[in-house]
């Protein structure tokens, strides 16, 4: 149904895709793998022949045997939409704001059909049973913000199958998502094309997404480098770029010894922690203590109160509530004490760090009053960036010359120098593509396990936990609702919240 | 180009003015009957007024009147409402709602009211002009300075240098004022461009320079009763003032294209 042959990208005279060739048959499910960067979305925008500004495509992309590069702004009009549906990554910008759900979802059927207001109502309120958005109460009155992430994620997703396309196009639709949300979608994407008998191209780095269509191809520097099923690619990959993905997915660490957490006194401990948000508690009345050398994952849906509780008691948010330093209460939230006992490492290399200073300024911001010389601060800088990998040319650049890893390097090095006893690891790797996420979670272990540094991590990947963790604490609407170490957390959930996050990991993995 | 032209006519301007300062190529404030309205000439480039004197001297005094009063009606604006619109975004308490609502009542003032105000309680001349014009400029600057300050102090890097233990002012000064001093310098190139129109009105109307000092806005004014007898009296303060206008928001505009991110090339995965 869909040919793509010899595809080529050029922004100026810079290739970014070279004699890149696929095919797609009808009702076909075919995921496109790889790392940021290695032109997987230009390929899935080269099927809508929808160029992002300063490019242009050459070969051929056929549908049907039409090519649709050569084709007329108003000939590929009616086809996108009708033919060929886009699903974005980010459900926060891809609906419009302004315009009720229903009015959207009917949108490309006012466009497209010459249905009735009536039959188009009917259409919309089938859409919503069949996306599941009308068992939880969702109308087509509803806004976009009055939803949740995945709620309108499952929005796209009536949207793009409105008009029963051949060719369904989804980029990372489930990236933005928690692990719970992102199971719900994608198993809703699957399902419904399957019915339509609409062809999938899934674009992610995910390969536990990509599991989900019958072939895979690997993208690496704008060239598939590798095609094939999925279940033979997945355990036997060919390509370097496809043997590092299905190494990151199937990431082992050596096993963590035990730390006897109620037989050592608590380096950081907190009771009772209240955050009020205006009248309204995010969260409430949360007990948490961290041994020394002991891994810590704070697991809960997004909006649990994971990040403001550990932020609370880093003392960046007003809190109530005590919280102790090796057993002695700080009274102060700005103490020196508690600062130098937890460092926080923030989710988003993008927005943690200064773009007008060096890298050597940045790494070097908690010595601030440490009345250390300039040399000596300059010394432990590079003394921290070589322990997380990175050379000391690195000192003098600015962050924007490094790369997504790189960056989360540099805050993990950041957060090291002031030689914390405990590391809180706020989603440190959720921004980061799955190859490089096997690294930092690999440096993270190792870190632990050389200096016997403590480790809090926010996260609401159980993979990851479970290879990661000593002791995992779930929290649910501003509450610590269950406390276990991995085999209990997984054996045996009590809680329904635990509940529903083990079963999505099961179903994920 | 464009750019380039912009910034070799204001540097035109600008050493005119600078220069009027010791030297004119004739004196500005004697007359000369005889020789007025003469036209175009090589004595006279420009020609003379309806007092016989140098068009072109007085152009280059009048810049820098017109210049000068802009320049220090922003860096009043900028030297005020910076720190207040920062003191704003730190605090989000009673201090900075307190700061936003004064200005606010300052906004709701033209420029024009207020130096009526300053002109009658001080009485008229180019000082109360750079006053009147640069209070209308702080809440400019502070709401400006206050909103961007804003979006900064939300980004994760402020709650690490908090984890270092640096205070609210030593943030301020090494976090914020960097990051959103562009934006601050691409709003005051547009400021600028409305302080000489501003001054310029003002002098028209009787409320800025005062005769004998000599500025655009009042060049216009005297041109006003003699424009069916000289209209070139009018043309050229005019035409001097849609250029310098017209030059520094150029300026400023290659500036907001040159620092803003969304006009910088999107760079595609």
């Amino acid at each position: 149904m869909l040919t793509v042959d010899a595809l080529t990208a050029h922004a100026g005279r810079t290739p970014l895709l070279s004699g890149v060739s696929l095919r797609l048959g009808a009702g076909e499910r075919l995921a496109i793998v790889g790392a940021s960067g290695s032109g997987k979305s230009l390929t899935a925008r080269a099927s809508l022949a929808l160029p992002p500004a300063g490019l242009t495509y050459g070969g051929r992309v056929a549908l049907d045997g039409r090519d649709l590069l050569t084709m007329s702004e108003a000939d590929l009009a009616p086809l996108r939409g009708r033919d060929i549906a886009m699903i974005f990554q980010e459900p926060a910008t891809a609906l419009n704001p302004a315009m009720r759900i229903g009015t959207q979802i009917e949108e490309p059927l006012r466009i497209h059909t010459d249905l009735n207001r009536t039959a188009r109502r009917e259409r919309v309120a089938a859409l919503l049973e069949r996306t599941g958005l009308r068992a939880v109460g969702v109308g087509p009155e509803r806004f976009p913000h009055q939803l949740s992430g995945g709620q309108r994620q499952r929005v796209a997703v009536a949207i793009a199958l409105a008009l029963s396309p051949r060719l369904v196009i989804a980029d990372e639709p489930t990236s933005a998502l928690d692990s719970v949300s992102a199971a719900v979608v994608l198993d809703l994407l699957v399902r419904l094309t399957a019915e339509e008998g609409a062809g999938l191209i899934l674009i992610t780095h995910d390969l536990a997404v990509a599991r989900r269509a019958e072939r895979i191809a690997v993208m690496d520097a704008g060239r598939v480098v590798e095609e094939g099923a999925t279940a033979a690619f997945l355990k036997a990959p060919k390509s370097e770029a496809g043997q590092r993905l299905v190494a990151a997915a199937r990431l082992v660490l050596p096993p963590h010894p035990e730390v006897r957490a109620d037989a050592a006194p608590h380096v950081l401990s907190a009771e009772g922690v209240t955050v009020m948000r205006g009248a309204r508690a995010t969260v409430r009345d949360a007990s948490i203590a961290i041994a020394a050398g002991e891994r810590l994952a704070l697991v809960g849906g997004s909006g649990s109160g994971k990040t403001t509780l550990m932020r609370a008691v880093l003392g960046l948010l007003p809190r109530t509530g005590t919280v102790s330093v090796h057993g002695t209460p700080v009274v102060r939230p700005d103490e020196p004490r508690l600062r130098q006992t937890a460092r926080l490492v923030f989710q988003d290399p993008a927005t943690s760090f200064n773009p007008r200073h060096s890298v050597r300024r940045i790494v070097t911001e908690p010595l601030y009053r440490s009345g250390l010389s300039r040399r000596e601060k300059t010394r432990r800088a590079t003394a921290a960036l070589a322990a997380v990998g990175l050379g000391e040319d690195a000192l003098w650049r600015k962050p924007h010359a490094f790369s997504g890893g790189q960056r989360q390097r540099i805050a993990i090095a950041r957060a090291l120098i002031a030689e914390p006893e405990i590391l809180v690891a706020d989603e440190a790797v959720s921004a980061l593509d799955a190859a490089i996420k096997a690294d930092i979670v690999r440096l993270l272990d190792r870190l632990t396990r050389e200096s016997g540094i403590g480790l809090v991590f926010i996260a609401h990947d159980l993979g990851l936990v479970r290879l990661l963790a000593d002791r995992i604490v779930v929290m649910d609407d501003g509450a610590i609702v269950e406390e276990g170490d991995v085999a209990q957390i997984f054996g045996s959930p009590r809680h329904p919240a635990t509940r529903a996050l083990v079963a999505e990991a099961e179903a994920l993995a | 180009m464009r750019t380039a032209l912009a910034l070799s006519v204001l540097c035109v301007f600008a050493v005119g003015a600078i220069l009027a300062i010791w030297w004119t190529p004739y004196p500005v404030d004697t007359m000369a009957i005889a020789n007025r309205f003469a036209g175009p000439s090589l004595a006279h480039p420009l020609g003379t007024d309806q007092y016989g004197r140098d068009l072109l001297s007085m152009l280059m005094v009048g810049a820098r009147t017109s210049l000068g009063v802009a320049a220090a009606a922003i860096a009043i604006g900028v030297a005020f409402g910076a720190p207040l619109g920062l003191l704003a975004a730190a605090s989000d308490g009673i201090a900075g709602a307190l700061v936003m609502r004064v200005n606010d009542i300052i906004f709701a003032f033209p420029a024009l009211i207020v130096a009526v105000i300053l002109t009658t309680s001080f009485g008229p001349g180019a000082m109360n002009a750079v006053f009147a014009i640069g209070v209308f400029n702080i809440p400019v600057f502070a709401r400006l300075t206050a909103s961007s300050a804003r979006r900064i102090l939300a980004l994760d890097f402020i709650d690490a240098a908090r984890l270092s233990g640096k205070g609210k002012v030593r943030i301020a000064l090494e976090h914020v004022a960097p990051n959103i001093a562009p934006i601050i310098l691409t709003q005051a190139t547009t400021q600028f461009a409305i302080a000489i129109l501003a001054e310029a009105g003002l002098s028209y109307v009787g409320l800025g320079a005062q005769p004998p000092s000599v500025s655009w806005g009042r060049m216009l004014n005297e041109a006003q009763t003699l424009v069916a007898l000289a209209p070139q009296l009018a043309v050229w303060p005019g035409l001097a003032i849609a250029v310098a206008v017209l030059t520094v928001t150029t300026l400023g505009e290659a500036l907001r294209r040159r620092l803003d991110p969304r006009f910088q090339r999107v760079r595609v995965a």
